[in-house]
């Protein structure tokens, strides 16, 4: 009694490590922020995933998967998974290995399948696939005594529930079959077995009306944003083949050991694959996807000073943290002081997307335009957006929002309709009233409001190769828009375009500022230098006695290393890290290897 | 003693149950008001097909319950209630009502038990029962709203006497763009659509069962685009199209023009592509064909070449396109000279898009403030000209938003198009009786079985054509051509000058007008 109570609470004590494991240090949210699936209550989309082989379960991982936005909920979803994924695998390994060779192999399991449940990039449909394909495997195994013929009926049975309920992933469970058969030297069912899986996969393109290569990769590689990285992360669910395979070679002289001494065993067993899951993930420390991924939500949540802190502990810069920093310095306040304490290595595709960027990061492109209130090209990319990711409800909160902006009423109830069918962002959308129709209903949002008095006042074409041009456009038409100006002088500053710069100087008095902004300051300065100007005073405001100080501290090492700014580089970014000038002459990307 | 419990109760519930009918609320308050429900869609004062499937709708004043009782002047009426104000109307009955009643009023009588305990009877709603059939399927493009991305998209076919929807043929496996589908006088049997982009580009065509693939570049033009079948059969007149995509800072963001167009006449049977001056001229930009019933007139669109070295932003909302026509000899395949119908100067505005009523008299086009593409275009709207009397006006079934797409059904008496009044974004599918006098009635959008789908449809619903039967191809089969990658290539016919000055192919004309 006392051995079942200590198993007990042993077990438990495990599961609500792995649950706080992965509440606190995966972060559910992340893994929601890195895969934006996509669910709606709403019958219509429920019979869109019904006509597809393995509709069902990507249906059921659709929904599953809006728990990931709730960091406890998704945390116990991962946990069940984890858990379900684990006990399955177990009495998969049982039937093929015993005692510390069971034990090995468990425990090598257990840390894969601990992995993978860390990775962003895993997609629960997989993984649901994988309890799936294990749970029916486990009831062939039990059809093993019923003879060639019922074995081979059970199978067929079997794999064709399978693929109606999880698409191709059957190919899995037939694997498994084919191993079982070829262990049990019955070679010959086993590749029976995967002709069969074949068979029913041709099949099923003629019963769901597919093509043949629909049928043979559904819910396995159709998966949104599917990349290398991503089949990679989901390869780890081989390792359960791999090694049925080695558990036939491994051997071990020790007799089966039975009732509390193997529960022991599969303890620390449990106890070590766990330990070596959670310390595999703890040593690969932050990765570069979980920082981004860490900003971008950050971002979402419009928490600024969190952006700047995880961007500062980046080992090297990614244009998806730069393009969030920039932005964050300005509802900080402080892009025009510190956007060079930041490496801005990628220039001014670090600020504004480039047209060839935005078709691969659609969202930054739409995010950027909606903060500039540059609301028609927001639309724009969020329309652009829907085709490689679908209708993703931060999608239609921008579009919702960028409508809301214009007073198109009728198109924003039409998008916060779709958001009250969601769950993540049912809350945000029932704010707004079912039929909205004037501006007092239509604003409980101070952002709107914002976007509303930055939106231009007059229409131009947008120009979608060169966003500097829209910039100026942008502030022509509203000279009002305080983020556009900054962008566009943060635009000239990366550009290394002074002269523009000082053209726009005098604006600094249309928006309160007090003096000249830091890094205007240092650019003025380079300015000066190259003009051969000796001007002090920019429309009645003069360059700080600090910066002049410090500029003159800045050509006296140049000078010391006789102008080589080669030789100088260690010194100056030593002593003036972060200033406009180390960007200049060290990291503008135009001047890339040419300091 | 379980039993004797489940006993106790069962005679507690007949004792106390009439005893709690007995202290029931007093009977709710009766109002009746001078206003019709509101209800989405608005289903309210338009004329409707005796085949039109159930005009699904839901009341938005949400009480306890809704009360609906449709009915006419013969056979039974409808009644209908709902606890969320969404009324979905079996399909038989209603059909039966329809049918039984053609010519009549249909009347709507719409109650509501508000939170209050008020019975709120408002005005009945008051339709009409056209007798004229329309065609039973509706054909359009159902396309995700990305503007360079490319999206989901397919065309599908409905069944206007039901729900039922089919897919003609999606791109979730070719991953290509389809567009500008047309049939033959409403004819489901010759259809023909163009695929966009490698590896699948061409011209599907379908006629008398068969299905092919055709190339339709030349040494003359690029791929067609804008189709008009010869009533004949033998001939498809295209229009040829260098287009630009542009966006806006305010207001609609979207916006295309052509950089230069032509028209070319392609045999059906001959596969041979032709084109002569008239049509296919240099200082003109010609666009949108329709031939007239009888097969002797090529009515199109044209405004004069844009200059080249002009930026867009200069010149695009002075591009204004006449409606104009040619005569046609088929004896000697030629066009004669071209006569003005309509030109910008009369009408303020740039006509697109003409369409000729089955019966010959009528013209139904679109009027823009520019250029030729007015889906994109807040101010198009649909305009009829008298054939008889050369006369114009604007249809009554116009709003704000843009209208454009149009369509005739086979007995003239029915046009369907795209209007995006619904939100000023999405194009959705109207349907308007079209009288002998050339009035239209109220549109409608095309009904759901599902009331609410409008409310969050995220597609748009391009060229809705209406045609007399389903699309007697499979979706397999169209899906095999379409994927073939052997195509059947069109012949220029010899007759045809290429004019690098001129024609369409010069590629290098997309470069010479500027974007800005």
């Amino acid at each position: 009694m006392r051995r079942a109570a200590g198993l007990t609470a042993g077990v438990l004590s495990m599961a609500a490590a792995s649950h706080v494991f992965f509440w606190l240090v995966v972060r559910p949210e992340l893994v929601f922020q890195c895969q934006q699936p996509i669910f709606f209550l709403d019958g219509d989309f429920f019979r869109s995933f019904a006509a597809l082989p393995g509709g069902l379960l990507a249906y059921i991982a659709a929904f599953a998967g809006q728990a990931l936005f709730f960091p406890a909920i998704g945390a116990t979803l991962l946990l069940l998974i984890f858990l379900c994924g684990s006990v399955l695998t177990l009495r998969v390994l049982c039937g093929r290995a015993s005692g510390t060779a069971l034990e090995l192999l468990f425990a090598a399991a257990l840390a894969f399948l601990f992995l993978m449940q860390c990775q962003y990039e895993h997609n629960l449909l997989i993984g649901l696939g994988f309890i799936l394909q294990l749970a029916f495997f486990l009831l062939y195994a039990r059809s093993g005594n019923t003879g060639r013929f019922g074995s081979t009926a059970a199978f067929l049975l079997l794999a064709s529930l399978s693929y109606a309920l999880s698409g191709a992933q059957h190919f899995y469970f037939a694997l498994l079959c084919l191993l079982q058969a070829c262990f049990e030297g019955r070679i010959i069912r086993g590749f029976l077995y995967a002709a069969i899986a074949a068979a029913i996969a041709v099949l099923g393109s003629l019963v769901y009306g597919v093509g043949l290569a629909e049928a043979f990769s559904s819910s396995i590689i159709r998966l949104p944003a599917m990349d290398r990285s991503i089949s990679l992360c989901h390869a780890g669910y081989g390792i359960l083949p791999v090694l049925l395979v080695l558990s036939r070679f491994l051997r071990f002289k020790s007799s089966s050991p039975k009732g509390g001494r193997q529960n022991r065993g599969l303890i620390a067993s449990t106890i070590i694959g766990l330990a070596g899951g959670m310390l595999a993930v703890l040593l690969a420390g932050e990765t570069e996807i979980k920082q981004i991924l860490k900003i971008e939500l950050a971002s979402g949540e419009r928490k600024w000073t969190e952006v700047l802190a995880t961007a500062g502990k980046m080992k090297k810069p990614h244009i998806r943290a730069t393009w969030q920093v920039n932005r964050a310095l300005f509802h900080l306040g402080r892009l025009s002081e510190d956007m060079f304490s930041f490496r801005q290595t990628y220039g001014t595709s670090g600020l504004v997307f480039s047209q060839a960027l935005s078709f691969q990061m659609p969202f930054q492109r739409r995010d950027i335009f909606l903060d500039l209130g540059h609301v028609n090209e927001a639309q724009h990319w969020a329309h652009e957006e829907t085709a490689p990711i679908g209708d993703h409800p931060e999608n239609l909160k921008v579009l919702a929002m960028a409508n809301l902006a214009k007073g198109q009423y009728r198109a924003a109830n039409l998008f916060l309709n779709s958001l009250r069918k969601t769950i993540p962002y049912r809350r945000w959308a029932k704010r707004y009233p079912v039929h909205l129709s004037s501006h007092v209903s239509a604003d409980p949002d101070s952002i709107i409001g914002r976007i509303t008095a930055q939106m231009p006042t007059s229409d131009f074409i947008v120009n979608l190769e060169y966003p500097e041009r829209d910039l100026e456009r942008l502030l022509a038409s509203n000279p009002k828009n305080r983020m556009v100006f900054e962008y566009l002088m943060a635009h000239y500053l990366l550009t290394c375009r002074l002269g523009r710069l000082v053209q726009n100087i005098c604006r600094l008095n249309d928006f309160g500022y007090e003096g000249i902004p830091r890094h205007y300051e240092e650019a003025l300065l380079v300015y000066l230098g190259q003009s051969g100007k000796s001007q002090t005073e920019f429309c009645g405001r003069g360059i700080s006695e600090k910066t002049l100080r410090r500029f003159e501290e800045f050509r006296f090492v140049i000078r010391k290393h006789r102008g080589d700014g080669k030789a100088a580089e260690s010194e100056l970014r030593k002593r003036f890290a972060g200033t406009y000038w180390i960007y200049s002459m060290f990291e503008n990307p135009l001047m890339a290897g040419n300091p | 003693m379980r039993h004797l419990f489940l006993q106790m109760a069962f005679i507690a519930f007949f004792m106390t149950g009439p005893a709690a009918w007995r202290c029931s609320p007093a009977p709710p308050d009766e109002i009746d008001l001078e206003s019709t429900a509101p209800i989405d869609p608005d289903y309210a004062g338009v004329t409707l097909p005796p085949n039109m499937a159930p005009l699904n709708f839901v009341v938005l004043d949400q009480g306890k319950r809704t009360d609906v009782r449709i009915e006419s002047k013969r056979g039974r009426p409808i009644l209908l209630s709902s606890r969320t104000g969404e009324i979905r109307i079996p399909i038989k009955a209603w059909r039966l009502l329809l049918e039984e009643n053609r010519g009549e009023s249909l009347s709507v009588f719409i109650s509501v038990l508000t939170m209050k305990n008020q019975i709120l009877h408002y005005r009945p709603i008051q339709n009409f029962i056209a007798e004229e059939k329309i065609d039973p399927f509706l054909v359009y493009r159902r396309i995700k709203q990305n503007f360079i991305v490319l999206g989901n998209m397919g065309i599908v076919q409905r069944n206007l006497e039901n729900f039922d929807e089919a897919t003609i043929l999606d791109n979730s496996r070719m991953r290509n763009c389809m567009n500008c589908h047309s049939f033959c006088r409403n004819n489901p049997d010759r259809m023909l659509f163009h695929m966009r982009g490698a590896p699948s580009a061409g011209m599907i065509l379908a006629q008398n069962g068969k299905l092919e693939k055709i190339n339709t570049a030349t040494p003359f033009n690029p791929a067609a685009a804008y189709a008009a079948w010869h009533p004949s059969g033998k001939w498809i007149a295209f229009s040829v199209n260098q287009v630009k995509q542009f966006f806006h800072a305010t207001g609609y963001n979207r916006d295309v023009l052509d950089l230069s167009s032509n028209l070319i006449l392609y045999d059906i049977a001959k596969h041979q592509v032709t084109a002569s001056v008239p049509i296919a001229s240099a200082g003109f930009m010609e666009t949108a064909p329709e031939w007239s019933r009888d097969g002797e007139t090529l009515y199109f669109c044209r405004a004069p070449q844009i200059a080249r070295g002009t930026p867009i932003r200069e010149c695009y909302r002075d591009i204004r396109y006449d409606l104009v026509r040619s005569p046609f000899d088929s004896a000697t395949v030629s066009f004669g000279a071209v006569e003005t119908v309509l030109g910008e100067k009369e009408s303020g505005r740039s006509a697109s898009f003409p369409r000729v009523s089955p019966d010959g008299r009528w013209i139904l086009f679109c009027l823009a403030e520019y250029g030729h593409f007015p889906v994109h275009h807040p101010s198009s709207d649909l305009c009829v000209l008298d054939l008889k009397t050369g006369l114009w006006r604007p249809l009554e079934a116009n709003s704000p938003a843009s209208e454009s797409a149009h369509s005739w059904s086979s007995n003239g008496r029915w046009i369907s198009f795209s209007s995006k009044r619904g939100d000023g974004f999405y194009a959705r599918p109207y349907i308007s009786h079209f009288d002998s006098l050339g009035r239209a009635s109220k549109p409608f959008i095309l009904p759901h079985e599902n009331p609410r789908q409008h409310g969050s449809d995220l597609y748009t619903y391009s060229i809705p054509e209406l045609i007399t039967g389903p699309v007697p191809y499979s979706g397999r089969d169209i899906f095999g051509t379409a994927s073939d990658s052997t195509l059947r290539h069109s012949m220029l016919d010899p007759a045809v000058q290429v004019d690098t000055e001129t024609s369409a192919t010069e590629k290098s004309l997309w470069e010479m007008i500027p974007y800005f």
